[in-house]
């Protein structure tokens, strides 16, 4: 119960954190924004004469779009980011020296982040459909429902848990931003956070099924969209099991031989 | 003056192999942010290639046309970004208070907090694309005559220009706000708009970043002109606009520069 | 002629106020408590040419500010500043090639890269004719012993040995006027010492114009036959170190060595307060015109008195009860 309080306390001052930095808080909204608009843009144009692309109706497209606009809010952090900025530049020796579990002092902060994204992209998504005068699928299926927010919450543990894992690159390298940013990139496309993969190739779409990303935000638009069937689901959910196990794994082996390394520079 | 723009090419020269030597210090960071842009290029391009797989316009235009909409989008993004690539580390600069020795100097803080960082990795990456613009050209369904291409190549230096306002004005507003990071990546998030043409907006957001934030301007113009779908009156207005506007940025510098005061004492 | 010369100067900050709690972040997004801090107020001085000028201060009290609106960083808020006879604030080419500025806390040097490449940035900068550049590099390579680091990246260098380089980038061009800004700080006593040396010799050599902020008082005592001391935004001492002791410290130190038996306690207390005490050496704290009459009265006592010494207070503790009263 203490040890809950300790998350807590951490979470309610990233909060503060959030807000304290206005405007770089509401430019981060308003980039999130022009992506969306961007891509409903696009879409509605290819949809124009036919009122379906590539296997899509224009509803499903559009509800993509704005469904993930509010899914980057739910799964995609930057917290896991600071890690690494923390331990090239040595103040993570402090964390060191507290009680706390590293991991989850970070994830605490993420959720922290993360709800305020929530909130705030929920709010642009209903603005804009309103705004634009636009139809977006509603799920009102309770089973596929109920494996739409199971497979959000496992994705963005997966998320988190890749994301943690670049980060504690830094270990081995002063240079872990690059990494970063190449992972962020492949990331937001191999993941399906720009456009429908199904719409590439045959060969690529297997190709990046078989990688952990796909299931990151591709998986629950299409469980949400209704796309699978029930087990074809319970499949991908599945296998986000199996990738968070794997990394999970993964991520506490580096995290020890990681630690062995790590030199404290910069304090 | 030409002895002032001697001067300044000598430390631009410096600043640029300062940087590479810079670059190539920390290889790792520089290799994987330079495979991270071409990892977004292609997956944009893929993604272009695959939208025509379904059909064969967009927005009235056609595959090798959307692409050199595209195309013209980075090269005009990756020069601005090789060449002003400073306003990156300059709200650093400012937070350190190391920019205060760039104050000191004999030197145009400007131009110095600028071009502190030229990426000559991003120049590298202009080959493929220069390359691939070529290509797309000679793929189009009716070529550009010489005109065209010149017409092509001045809307190209008008974008750089009004470019260059805007990495001034970020430059300012980072001196007003020094938490203001994400002014830049705004910039570069809009940017995202040019990726495609222009067509695809409703006209209230085709007026909106012609007129206030002129991305359509930067990007979209010189394809147009290229394809000799751009009215006379449009080319006098992107001329006349991006004087204005670099004027207006430069105005915005100077009273941001008497504001600035130091980090801490 | 003076080099500098300062009249009336005040310098002001503004800065905001976060409310405490969630509550008051969500408030701040609205509107937030501005405040204003007198950094420098209503100052003036004035510096010869040749002068080695310290500044003295606590933190914050507004060495920083100065040397940043000499240096043509700041605007004034109020007042005038002058400098070999330019407005700072104007930051003339002819004005900026004249000085430089170098900040203990603050690098100028490329972090991934050896010094030497900073050194040729700084001489396109300040257009300094290769001939010109060899023979600096070669002075102050001698001078300060960076011949070996020149070519090794600014991050494995040791802190004196950056701040040796930061001083070297900054004299590149030859100013006349130099401004140090606390260029000690962090340093062991060694590299201390080191840096002192060079800015003293610098000093009698060029006969440069040097302003030199530091809280250490060592490097003030070594190396400033002036002081200027700044509390709070204000001027509180302007003049020779010797005689800001002898009107701010009101006692002098008398120090009583004993032969071998030892002087017992109990037997000097009412000569005056015992500073520090050992059978073998008493010091104590005498008013200044009490100083002879106790000395004598020792001497003529029978106390086994080997020697005795009078001296001033350290510098040290007379700028510490300047600040204590202030």
């Amino acid at each position: 119960m203490t040890a809950l309080r300790k998350y807590r306390a951490i979470f309610t001052i990233s909060w503060q954190k959030e807000l304290e930095y206005r405007f770089n808080f509401f430019l981060g909204r308003l980039r999130n924004i022009t992506v969306m608009l961007l891509l409903y843009f696009v879409w509605l144009t290819l949809t124009a004469r036919s009122g379906a692309f590539a296997g899509y109706t224009r509803t499903e497209l559009i509800t993509y779009v704005f469904g993930i606009n509010v899914l980057r809010a739910v799964v995609f952090g930057t917290q896991s980011r600071q890690v690494a900025t923390d331990i090239n530049d040595g103040s993570f020796s402090a964390y060191l020296t507290m009680p706390v579990n590293h991991f989850l002092r970070t994830f605490s902060s993420e959720l922290a982040q993360r709800s305020v994204y929530l909130l705030t992209s929920t709010v642009e998504v209903c603005l804009f459909a309103l705004l634009l005068n636009v139809d977006i699928f509603v799920q009102s299926d309770a089973v596929m429902l109920t494996l739409f927010f199971t497979s959000l919450v496992l994705a963005s543990a997966l998320y988190f848990m890749l994301s943690y894992l670049v980060s504690l690159f830094a270990f081995w390298s002063r240079e872990a931003m690059g990494p970063r940013f190449l992972f962020e990139w492949i990331l937001e496309f191999a993941s399906g956070a720009y456009f429908p993969l199904d719409i590439l190739p045959a060969g690529f779409l297997i190709f990046l099924k078989c990688l952990p990303f796909a299931h990151i935000v591709f998986l629950p638009m299409q469980i949400y969209l209704g796309r699978l069937t029930i087990a074809g689901a319970l499949l991908g959910i599945v296998a986000q099991m199996f990738w968070i196990g794997a990394f999970g794994l993964v991520v506490m082996f580096v995290w020890r031989t990681g630690l062995q390394k790590y030199t404290g520079e910069g304090i | 003056m030409r002895h002032l723009v001697k001067k300044y090419f000598r430390i631009w020269k410096q600043l640029s192999s300062l940087a590479i030597g810079s670059y190539l210090s920390n290889w790792i960071d520089s290799g994987a942010y330079f495979v991270g842009k071409c990892i977004r290029f292609g997956f944009f391009l893929l993604l272009i290639i695959s939208i025509f797989r379904f059909t064969d316009s967009l927005a009235g235009y056609s595959k090798y046309e959307v692409v050199l909409f595209f195309l013209t989008f980075n090269l005009i993004d990756v020069f601005a970004q090789a060449l002003f690539r400073g306003i990156y580390a300059f709200r650093y600069d400012i937070q350190r208070g190391n920019f205060d020795f760039v104050l000191s100097k004999p030197v145009n803080p400007l131009f110095y907090s600028l071009s502190r960082m030229t990426d000559i990795l991003d120049i590298a990456f202009l080959v493929p694309i220069a390359a691939l613009i070529v290509y797309a050209i000679s793929r189009l369904p009716n070529p550009p005559d010489v005109s065209g291409i010149m017409l092509y190549s001045a809307f190209v230096l008008v974008g750089m220009v009004i470019a260059l306002g805007i990495h001034i004005i970020s430059a300012s507003v980072t001196i007003w706000k020094i938490e203001s990071e994400n002014f830049i990546w705004l910039y570069r998030e809009t940017m995202t708009i040019g990726r495609f043409p222009p067509e695809i907006f409703s006209s209230v957001i085709q007026l909106i970043f012609t007129f206030i934030v002129p991305i359509i301007t930067i990007t979209a113009f010189p394809v147009k002109a290229a394809l000799h779908i751009l009215d006379w009156r449009w080319m006098v207005f992107a001329l006349c606009y991006g004087g204005a506007f670099f004027g207006f940025s430069v105005l915005l510098w100077r009273a941001s520069l008497k504001k600035y005061s130091s980090a801490s004492s | 002629m003076f080099v500098v010369e300062v009249k009336h100067l005040s310098k002001n900050y503004e800065y905001y106020r976060k409310r405490p709690g969630l509550w008051g972040s969500i408030t701040g997004l609205f509107n937030r408590d501005k405040l204003t801090t007198e950094a420098v107020k209503d100052i003036s001085f004035s510096i010869e040419e040749g002068e080695l000028v310290g500044f003295l201060g606590p933190n914050g009290a507004g060495k920083t500010t100065t040397l940043k609106v000499l240096s043509g960083i700041l605007y004034p808020t109020s007042g005038d500043a002058r400098v070999l006879g330019y407005t700072p604030f104007k930051r003339q080419a002819g004005y900026q090639k004249s000085f430089a500025l170098v900040m203990g806390q603050k690098n100028q040097l490329w972090w991934d890269l050896p010094p030497r490449e900073s050194f040729m940035l700084n001489k396109e900068i300040y257009e300094v004719t290769d001939e010109e550049f060899r023979q600096s590099l070669d002075e102050f390579g001698e001078l300060l012993g960076i011949r070996d680091v020149l070519d090794v990246p600014v991050r494995k260098l040791s802190l004196g040995q950056r701040m040796k380089c930061e001083l070297t980038a900054a004299l590149i061009h030859r100013p006349k006027v130099l401004f140090l800004d606390e260029p000690t700080i962090g340093l062991d006593v060694v590299a201390q010492k080191n840096i002192r040396d060079f800015i003293k010799k610098y000093n009698e050599l060029k006969k440069t114009t040097i302003i030199l902020t530091s809280h250490y008082m060592e490097d003030i005592a070594q190396l400033c036959r002036r002081v200027i001391i700044i509390d709070q935004g204000r001027i509180v001492f302007d003049g020779r170190l010797d005689d800001l002791i002898k009107r701010y410290a009101q006692h002098k130190l008398l120090t009583v060595m004993a032969s071998d038996s030892g002087i017992p306690r109990g037997e000097v207390e009412q000569y005056g307060d015992i500073v520090e005490y050992t059978p073998a050496k008493v010091v104590f704290k005498v008013p200044r015109d009490h100083v002879k009459s106790a000395a004598s009265k020792i001497l003529s006592s029978n106390l086994p008195v080997d020697d005795i010494l009078i001296s001033e207070m350290p510098v040290d503790d007379v700028v510490r009860m300047i600040f204590n009263r202030s």
